[in-house]
Parts: structure tokens; C-alpha cells; sequence
């Protein structure tokens, strides 16, 4: 089959592989119809992942048709047709019985050893270094699918994949980062990265409740989208000196009752704290660049939530402590429990509540996928979304 | 994590902890049946039990190492105590203890287990075998033996589809552009 591979930094090849087989009785095989890459595969595509080895296949976005079952699967059965959650998880743990599903202690094999580097260990992850497990991605023809009755989600024939293919992971995260929120109804909400997360917590947040959403970014297009389909109110800050000022005009001089980071570690900044940070990097004495994040504690009103979905690797410096101490504030934050969003969020789909299939800008067959990663990663030729379809239509 | 600290007379010892959530006897009863820890343990190849001594085969590069242990003191659904008998062996004892967890959790488990680190060509073998250190190598075995008792399988990818570059070893060193502190090899994050 065709897998799209990490080769190095900013190195993807479409090689041919060996088709994946079933290896523990509870596992399936899913033959992908479609696949996305995601703002958290930009992070291994910059090399901010050293667990990555040359030759893993890339992708955690996929759903297909399942081909084949182990003999210990019950639920699931072949020819359903199933959205896989990024996350992969036990079902029987002492996390997943608390539906905290990215948490999962057994799916990972290189548990103890990840537990050795981050203090705890991390779940599986489709196509996400050997940190998380080192199972093949599913930017590829075919996915081995471990724990297969506990993550897929049997989705409906007659539905058309752009409708679903986001229940995988960027809808529930950013259904996750508003639920996050605590939102009242009429709250008000500022998101920093109109990118797909962001967006896909901009439309969340309107289904919970907020009646204002602020969105900032600085690629015009992608603020076009926050402004024409989620109908937020949108900040460009390449072009505004003074972010959070701006967002305390707008919301009565309080600030936002919350906020949401779906920026992380790579975010972009201005001025002398870009430069600085970018130096601290450079230096090693920083791993992240918390722009995004130090801007959201600022803004955030008194006793607000700061909701951060975007992703932190490391250690970050000159954080606004003392403001957020100040302020009260409440952080929630983490990777998404996607399991526990899916059939939620499917519904909503199904009745037309929400529709994600906006972002989507670029759609190509998997031999695409080096430019396609170039482009999504450079925010070049109006790139919102790829998704890759791996058999022709 | 596992600590591993030197005692006197040569002997290190390492400690860890986990949480099974399965009953104490159902634990207890799993782990006595020594025939059955290869499965669990990654480089015991076999274990051969005739009474309260056993015959144990691990794994190593140039060749396999062989000792007998023998049972000090067993209180099924408690606590399973052993030592090695005679003196050339590397494991010299160990214990493995059940506890009830609080808040319906299942088992505590507490294993000690004292070892002579060994000098010479043997030492080096252990070393490549005990990979990262013992107390890595017990969490993980650990690790496998609590994803037996609560999945029933043991999650792997030995033998799945990847790409044609090889590469046996996490990369050492970061190699964005931006050049991150080493210390965010904690994962360039989740998606
Ligand atoms: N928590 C989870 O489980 C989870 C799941 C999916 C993605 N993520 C993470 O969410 C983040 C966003 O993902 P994405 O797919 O939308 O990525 P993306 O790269 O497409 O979007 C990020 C956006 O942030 C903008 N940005 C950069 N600096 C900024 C700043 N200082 N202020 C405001 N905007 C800024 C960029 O222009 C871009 O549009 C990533 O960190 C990704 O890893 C987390
Ligand atoms: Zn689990
Ligand atoms: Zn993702």
C-alpha cells in the first residue's frame, strides 16, 4: 500500500509499504476513504518531536471501511464504515473508565519509557512518534486499528466523508476547549488561531452558549472563515498594536468571561517578545513560544477560564503568574478525550446543527502529501485544511 | 517510577509501585504462577518450578543465564518472598507484595528486588539487557503484566507496516530549525 512517511525534518515521502496486518486478536483494518493532516503533525513536520524515527508512517485524521477483525472483536464487525478518534485507548483502564480517554495507562507500549521522560505516562497515538506508542498513522491506504471496540465509531453510509472525517479529532477539540469553558449563555469568548481548532471552537462555543466570539490570527483568509462561517468578531494581529487592549474595547472593558489557546508551542508574535523568545528557543532555554497563551491570561476578565487546547511540549518563561493569580483564573487544558465527544458531536452533525466541513481548502490523493505539508505548514495558497483521499473516487 | 538505591555488601536494591485494578487474590494468583511470567517478564525466557525452588532462564546476549530461586515466604493474596540460591547470580531477592487500593482501585503492588550489578563480560551482558537500567526494566515488566491482567492482551507493534528508512534509536538530538531546549525531547506534544 501508499503511507506517507516521516523522513527527517520537513522530509515527507509517499513510499510503498507492506500492507498492515492484524497483530493481537483485538485489532481491525481499516481501509482509509479519507485523511487530514493536522496542526499537531506541523509539530513533527519542525522536528519539535525527537521520538520520532525516519520511516514512521504520519496521521491520526482518518476513516475508512473495516476490512478485517481479530478473532476477540465483538462490537465491531467488517464492512461497517467507522471514524477512528486519534487517541488510542484501553477502554478498561482506571482513566478510561473515567472517560478521561487521552490519559489511557495501557494503550502505549513504551509506556514506562515515556513515563521516564515526561514524569507520566502518555496514552497511544495514531502516527505520533514512539513517545506515544510508534503506531503506523493513517495517512496511508490501510490503518491497523488496535483496541477496535473501544475507539471506532460506526458512522452512517449515506453520509458524505467531509461531514465526519473531523470527529476523528478537530471537532471534538474544539467542542472539548469550549466545554472547557464553563460558558454561561450570552458568554463571551475570545480564541487565539482561527486555524482548524480554532475554528471548530468558535462554532463549539456558539452550540454552548456564547453569543460573542472573538477570533485572532493573522492569515486573512482564515479570519475570513471565522468572520463568514462562525460569525466571530475577528482580530488581525500583524495589524493590531495591542491585542488585548483591543479585546477589553470590545467586550465593555472587562476582558472575556473565557479564553482559548488553540495557538501552542509554535506561535507566531511581534516585537520584542517574539524576539525573545525566539532567542530563548534558539538558546535552549525555552522549548515553547507561549505568545498565544501570555496574550489570553492577559485579556481574560477576573475569575475567567483559560481553556488551552493547543498544544505545550516543555518549559515556558516570562508567563503572566502573578496576573492569572490575581485574577483568579481557572486553566483547563489537555489533550482531547475524544472518545467521550464522538457520538455527541455526531448527532450534531447529523442534525445539521453543525457543519465543519468549511475548512477543508485543498483536496488530493495521498502522492500530494510532501506539498501539501509545505503549504498547510507555511499557510501559503489559502491552506485551511487537507484532506487526501488515498482511492480515487 | 522505580528507585534504585545501593545497599552495603555490593548489593543494590530497586522499588516501584503500581496499581492494578483487579482483586488482591486474583493478582496474587496470577503472579505465583511462576511458569507464567515469561509472558510478562521480557527477558526470562523460562521458569520451571519443583517445590518451593524454581529454575529460572534469561535471556543474554552470548548466551543464556541460569539460576534456581527458592520461595521464603509466601502468604497467597499477600505477599510472594524469594532468594536466589547459591551466590554467582545477578537477582540475589526479591519481593512482591499485594495490598488492597483504596476507593475500589483494585491491588497495590510493591516489588523490591536486590541485585549484585557484575563486573566483567557478564556485567556488560546485563547491562544490554537490562537496556535502560533494572528499575526501567521491572516498570516495564510491571507495566505488561498490569495491561495483561486488566486488558487481557499486552499492547504492541512488533511486526506492524513502516516505512523503508531505518532507525533503531529515538533521534538524540532535536532537530527543528528552531533548535528547542533538549529538554522538550518530553514530545513535541500531543494532537
Ligand atoms: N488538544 C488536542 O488534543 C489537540 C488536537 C488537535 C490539535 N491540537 C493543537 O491545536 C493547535 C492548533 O491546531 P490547528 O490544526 O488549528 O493548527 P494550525 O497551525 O493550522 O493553526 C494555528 C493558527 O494559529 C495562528 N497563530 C500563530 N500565532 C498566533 C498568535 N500569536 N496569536 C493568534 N494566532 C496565532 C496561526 O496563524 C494559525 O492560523 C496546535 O498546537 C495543535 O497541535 C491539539
Ligand atoms: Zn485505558
Ligand atoms: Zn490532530
Amino acid at each position: 500500500m501508499k503511507a506517507v512517511c516521516f523522513s527527517g525534518l520537513r522530509d515527507i515521502t509517499v513510499e510503498t509499504v507492506p500492507d498492515p496486518e492484524i497483530i493481537l486478536p483485538t485489532d481491525a483494518i481499516v481501509r482509509v476513504s479519507s485523511t487530514a493532516i493536522c496542526g499537531s503533525d506541523l509539530h513533527l513536520y519542525n522536528g519539535y518531536n525527537p521520538a520520532m524515527k525516519k520511516g514512521d508512517i504520519l496521521g491520526h485524521e482518518f476513516m475508512g471501511e473495516v476490512v478485517d477483525i481479530g478473532s476477540a472483536v465483538k462490537k465491531l464487525r467488517i464492512g461497517d464504515r467507522v471514524v477512528v478518534p486519534f487517541n488510542i485507548a484501553c477502554g478498561a483502564c482506571y482513566f478510561c473508565e473515567r472517560q478521561q480517554y487521552s490519559a489511557c495507562e495501557l494503550s502505549n507500549p513504551n509506556g514506562v519509557e515515556s513515563a521516564a521522560l515526561l514524569g507520566y505516562p502518555a496514552g497511544g497515538l495514531f502516527g505520533y512518534s514512539h513517545m506515544y506508542g510508534g503506531y503506523a498513522g493513517g495517512q496511508a491506504e490501510y490503518v491497523r486499528v488496535p483496541f477496535a471496540d473501544v475507539g471506532p465509531l460506526v458512522v452512517p453510509r449515506d453520509v458524505p466523508d467531509d461531514l465526519l472525517l473531523f470527529l476523528s479529532d478537530i471537532l471534538p477539540t474544539g467542542y472539548m476547549a469550549a466545554e472547557n469553558c464553563d460558558l454561561r449563555p450570552g458568554a463571551t469568548v475570545a480564541i487565539w488561531g482561527a486555524g482548524p481548532v480554532g475554528l471548530m471552537a468558535a462554532l463549539s462555543a456558539q452550540l454552548l452558549g456564547a453569543e460573542q466570539v472573538i477570533c485572532i490570527d493573522e492569515v486573512p483568509e482564515r479570519l475570513e472563515l471565522a468572520s463568514s462561517r462562525c460569525a466571530a468578531h475577528t482580530i488581525n494581529f500583524a495589524e493590531c498594536d495591542d491585542v488585548v487592549e483591543r479585546i477589553k474595547e470590545l467586550t465593555g472593558g472587562r476582558g472575556p468571561d473565557s479564553v482559548i489557546d488553540a495557538v501552542g508551542l509554535e506561535a507566531h508574535g511581534t516585537g520584542l517578545m517574539e524576539l525573545y523568545d525566539r532567542t530563548k528557543q534558539a538558546l535552549r532555554l525555552q522549548t515553547d513560544r507561549p505568545n498565544a497563551l501570555r496574550e489570553a491570561i492577559q485579556a481574560c476578565r477576573p475569575g475567567g477560564t483559560v481553556s488551552i487546547p493547543g498544544v505545550y511540549a516543555g518549559i515556558i518563561d516570562k508567563m503572566p503568574m502573578g496576573v492569572a493569580f490575581g485574577k483568579g483564573l481557572t486553566f483547563k487544558m489537555g489533550q482531547t478525550h475524544t472518545h467521550k465527544y464522538m457520538r455527541t458531536l455526531l448527532n450534531h452533525v447529523l442534525k445539521g446543527d453543525i457543519d465543519p466541513s468549511f475548512v477543508i481548502s485543498h483536496r488530493i490523493g495521498l502522492d500530494g502529501a510532501a506539498d501539501a505539508y509545505q503549504a498547510f505548514n507555511d499557510k501559503h495558497d489559502g491552506c485551511t485544511k487537507v484532506v487526501m483521499s488515498p482511492v480515487p473516487a | 517510577m522505580a528507585h534504585d538505591v545501593q545497599e552495603s555488601g555490593g548489593v543494590r536494591v530497586v522499588s516501584t509501585a503500581i496499581t492494578i485494578q483487579r482483586p488482591q487474590r486474583e493478582v496474587y494468583a496470577q503472579w505465583r504462577n511462576l511458569s507464567g511470567l515469561p509472558r510478562f517478564l521480557q527477558h526470562v525466557k523460562s521458569v520451571s518450578e519443583e517445590g518451593e525452588r524454581s529454575h529460572w532462564v534469561v535471556d543474554a546476549p552470548g548466551g543464556a543465564m541460569e539460576w534456581d530461586a527458592e520461595i521464603t515466604a509466601d502468604v497467597p493474596g499477600q505477599v510472594i518472598r524469594w532468594k536466589s540460591v547459591g551466590d554467582a547470580t545477578v537477582v540475589q531477592r526479591g519481593e512482591i507484595r499485594f495490598t488492597h487500593a483504596r476507593q475500589g482501585r483494585g491491588t497495590e503492588v510493591y516489588v523490591t528486588v536486590g541485585y549484585r550489578p557484575p563486573g566483567g563480560r557478564l556485567g556488560v551482558g546485563v547491562a544490554k539487557v537490562m537496556g535502560k537500567g533494572p528499575g526501567i526494566q521491572i516498570d516495564t515488566d510491571l507495566h505488561r503484566f498490569k495491561q495483561f491482567m486488566e486488558t487481557g492482551e499486552i499492547a504492541t507493534t512488533h511486526g506492524q507496516t513502516r516505512g523503508t528508512a531505518q532507525q533503531d534509536e529515538w533521534q538524540e538530538e532535536q532537530t527543528t530549525a528552531d533548535e528547542p531546549d533538549a529538554e522538550s525531547r518530553n514530545g513535541g506534544g500531543p494532537s
